[in-house]
């Protein structure tokens, strides 16, 4: 089981894609230390974590062979709405159906207490005498 | 009230007389029954009119009750008597006669009809078809009655200012009635007070309503029984409706998102609105790192705009800024350079969003996992782990702790870790971590990454690595059987059969498999016919097998199943009938010429030697048809065999003819043997008479023709061996055997004439 991990080397999420690894590549081999043998170990373990990527499967997330990190997608980030997971769009509404569906559940609401007080107040009312 | 005029139904001015119709304000008098009988005994009819107006009022309350007629003499007002009959009317129950009368009165006398009415509510509330009445009855108090207004407005249907009306009898809240609180839940949510409405009031609100819950992003759910096309509408506007539907539907936004989070540009289609083109702008800048920012939302420029100078490589160090903070889906983005150390939370962003400079702390154990620093990234995770309330972030840090612990070999530990996160990237990576101490610990993982796995790619990886397992135990028999269940490529789910039926032979044999494919039925059939006891034939297998070969570019595996299947036939024990498989098999096209030639007679020399034949069939054995196709094929097409190939099968053809000719020379003699005694059986039992004996007659004629279908037979499967390696001395005697027989059956035939 290989337990070098080419996503940690090249400081990239787990499921980045080729073209990432390729710019993190670039990127970490700008910044090798001066030690030549140092930057030599260094560039090889780059190069390394750059082949493992680019032979590993087109799908990342079919990948099974490297420890994932992080191991949810959202880099363990509260999985909530925002800019780039953006909530339903619900669109505009019909305000003067809202408004008549409102006027409607308050009448019936008015209607629904108007019972139950009638009822209540029944119950304590006995006929009149003739 | 304290006192009325019945007689006309006015309000009592204090005095004893009607002020509006002269008429007294005696009540009734009391004593009921009694006053009636009293006044009727004592008094004819010319002086009742005598009587008291109380009596008299009594006399005609107890006459209405009995239902009896009135007599004139009473001198009441038609009035006064519609109102006695209405008040006798409700106490009866019968409210239509009661409206009826009421009815009757005039328009704004005979208050006291009011409460009569508030008296009967409940019944006047169940008895719909007496509404209309009772609001015609009550109308003209409304103004003046708390109670009649109320009452109309509740069986009127139509009031206006039913709320008013309400506010003033009932209170302003309306009480806890279903509507009233449903209102209430309803106002609360759309004013933010609440985060949702409970789920038993949903049904109460219109779909105008539910859009603008939806709106307000305080519904989740579509309620059930909601009618089209508001159902379609509201689902769009939740989400929950397809692409297709959504778009169709007009939800040009909404399909926009929907595009966008699928990874696509929005179509054409959609249109060029603002909403529509933030989304392309959204997309260009997630796949190209294109920033447009005249076309994103001015709510979104900024966030992405900030986001995007954190994001971008740079050197040095950068603080993030409130909007980004605040935003977790801009975490993600953030990562590599957050990685690196080269974030930190702006002034006051520590305060205001802990949970982002927490996840941004665990970011940095990520330094030194790769520099291998296992204390440090332990040190951070556990921080984090402890302080985190979010889920995912304790997770994410207990993922960390668990790689540093892997890395240190600390197996158990980093198992604990993972153990308590929910997550196929969880279960991947401890199915990991467990298949370093061995492969069988795995198992496990992989059947709870199958489990989890929301995507179908990571689901299918899982199952490969379970093939690779060939130990047999629970787990393993287990996840094939979960694994048989899912959509997978064709090759490996012929690799869970073989495993299956490695494994697991029984269940497979008679597993109801969803959606069941060619390869299925073949490897159930193997496992029936495997089983004890076998519940399926070598038929059934050969049917599936050759089903699976006439498929257009099928497997390699069918070949070798092909191969091992007809290998398998020699070793067939004698019982078993292979005749009807290899002519499946031949008819496919499996065999090769020379497989088709030696199988056949092989399997039908076999069914010969077994199966039981008799005379009175009138037919063959299809061993006997098989074994005649084999030899004919064989002189017609022997020249296309090699030679060494030609002469095995001209060995085994010789040798599977010569048993078939063997045992059915066999069976022809042993009944020629016995035919005399038989003869001479029936001759004993023969009848006195020429008509009694017919039968026995008949018998000896058949036994005849037995015997000549029996040298028949044997004379046919000889000719079969002619120009076969068999011995001379075997045909010689058989052919002997065949003359004699000949020479004698002319003889028995006029012997039974």
């Amino acid at each position: 089981m290989e337990r070098r991990n080419p996503y940690l080397i090249l400081g990239i999420p787990f499921g980045t894609g080729r073209a990432g690894a390729n710019a993190a590549f670039a990127r970490r081999v700008k910044s090798l230390p001066a030690d030549p043998a140092q930057a030599r170990a260094w560039q090889t373990d780059l190069t390394w974590a750059l082949q493992r990527i680019d032979a590993g499967p087109a799908a990342p997330e079919a990948e099974m062979g490297y420890y994932r990190m992080p191991a949810d997608p959202g880099c363990g980030a509260p999985g909530e709405p925002g800019v780039f997971a953006p909530p339903p769009e619900p669109g505009p509404y019909d305000e003067a159906a809202v408004a008549a569906a409102l006027v409607r559940l308050r009448a019936e609401a008015a209607r629904e207490a108007l019972r139950r007080e009638l009822s209540r107040r029944s119950a304590q009312t006995p006929p009149p005498a003739p | 009230m304290a006192e009325w005029c019945r007689s006309c139904g006015g309000e009592s001015t204090g005095d004893e007389v009607c002020g509006d119709c002269g008429v007294p304000l005696d009540p009734p008098a009391p004593g009921g029954e009694r006053t009636v009988r009293g006044v009727l005994r004592r008094r004819s009819a010319p002086r009742l009119g005598g009587a008291p107006l109380g009596a008299r009022r009594a006399a005609a309350i107890d006459l209405i009750a009995q239902g009896r007629p009135l007599p004139a003499e009473l001198d009441l007002t038609d009035h006064e008597i519609a109102w006695y009959r209405a008040h006798a009317a409700v106490n009866g129950g019968d409210l239509t006669a009661a409206l009826d009368q009421m009815a009757k009165l005039p328009e704004t006398g005979y208050a006291a009809r009011v409460g009569l009415l508030l008296s009967v509510f409940p019944a006047l509330l169940a008895t719909r078809d007496c509404w209309p009445a009772a609001v015609a009855v009550l109308a003209p108090f409304v103004s003046g009655s708390d109670d009649a207004a109320a009452m109309v407005a509740v069986l009127g249907r139509t009031t206006p200012d039913v709320v008013d009306v309400a506010r003033r009898y009932a209170g302003r809240s309306f009480g806890e009635g279903r509507r009233a609180r449903a209102l209430t839940a309803y106002e609360r949510a759309v004013t933010g007070e609440a985060d949702s409405v409970p789920g038993d009031l949903v049904p109460l609100l219109a779909p105008a309503l539910l859009d603008r819950l939806a709106v307000a992003g305080v519904l989740s759910d579509l309620p059930d029984g909601l009618p089209e096309p508001a159902a379609t509408s509201l689902r769009c506007r939740l989400g929950l409706a397809t692409a297709e539907q959504t778009a169709e539907a007009g939800f040009a936004a909404e399909a926009a998102r929907r595009a966008y989070l699928t990874g696509e540009a929005p179509g054409d289609r959609l249109g060029d609105g603002p909403d529509v083109r933030h989304y392309r702008a959204l997309h260009d800048y997630v796949t190209t790192r294109r920033l447009r920012e005249e076309d994103l939302r001015p709510g979104a420029r900024e966030v992405i705009r900030l986001t995007d100078a954190v994001t971008i490589g740079f050197a040095g160090r950068r603080s993030v800024p409130d909007e980004v903070a605040a935003d977790p889906t801009t975490w993600p983005r953030l990562w590599p350079n957050a990685a690196q150390g080269k974030l930190y939370p702006a002034d006051g962003v520590a305060q205001r969003h802990p949970r982002f400079v927490l996840w941004l702390e665990l970011c940095t154990a990520y330094p030194a996992l790769r520099g291998g620093l296992w204390p440090e990234a332990l040190r951070i995770a556990g921080r984090v782990g402890e302080a985190a309330q979010d889920p995912a972030l304790r997770a994410e840090a207990r993922n960390v702790a668990a790689y540093a612990y892997w890395q240190l070999g600390r197996v158990d530990d980093a198992l604990r870790e993972l153990g308590e996160a929910k997550g196929a990237g969880f279960a991947v990576n401890a199915m990991l971590v467990a298949s370093s101490r061995n492969a069988a610990a795995a198992l496990p993982h992989l059947a709870q990454i199958m489990r989890l796995a929301e995507d179908d790619q990571l689901r299918e990886a899982a199952v490969r690595r379970v093939i690779e397992h060939d130990e047999p135990s629970a787990t393993l028999v287990a996840i094939i059987r979960a694994a048989l269940d899912l959509t997978v490529d064709d090759d490996l789910h012929q690799q869970l059969l073989a495993l299956s039926f490695r494994h697991d032979r029984a269940w497979l044999a008679t597993a109801p498999l969803p959606a069941r494919r060619r390869d299925d039925r073949y490897f159930q059939a193997l496992a029936a016919y495997e089983e004890e006891p076998s519940t399926a034939g070598l038929g059934e297998i050969a049917a599936a097998l050759a089903d699976l070969w006439r498929r257009p570019g099928r497997p390699a595996w069918v070949e070798t199943e092909t191969r091992r299947l007809t290998a398998g036939l020699a070793g067939l024990p004698e019982t078993v009938d292979a005749l009807r498989a290899v002519e499946t098999l031949a008819q496919a096209g499996m065999l090769s010429l020379a497989d088709r030639i030696r199988y056949r007679a092989f399997a039908g020399a076999r069914q010969i030697a077994t199966a039981e034949w008799s005379p009175r069939l009138g037919r063959p054995l299809p061993g006997e048809a098989a074994l005649a196709r084999a030899v004919d094929e064989y002189w017609q097409r022997s020249g296309e065999l090699e030679a060494d190939v030609l002469a095995t099968v001209e060995e085994s053809l010789a040798e599977d003819v010569r048993w078939a000719a063997l045992t059915i020379g066999n069976t022809a003699i042993r009944f020629w043997n016995a035919f005399d005694k038989r003869m001479a059986t029936l001759a004993q039992s023969a009848g006195r008479t020429w008509e009694e004996n017919q039968p026995n007659e008949a018998a000896r004629r058949q036994l005849v023709k037995d015997l000549e279908a029996h040298v028949d037979r044997s004379e046919r499967l000889l000719r079969l061996t002619d120009g076969l390696t068999v011995d001379p001395q075997f045909r010689k005697d058989m052919r002997a055997f065949h003359d004699k027989a000949r020479t004698t059956i002319p003889y028995l035939r006029r012997r039974t004439v």
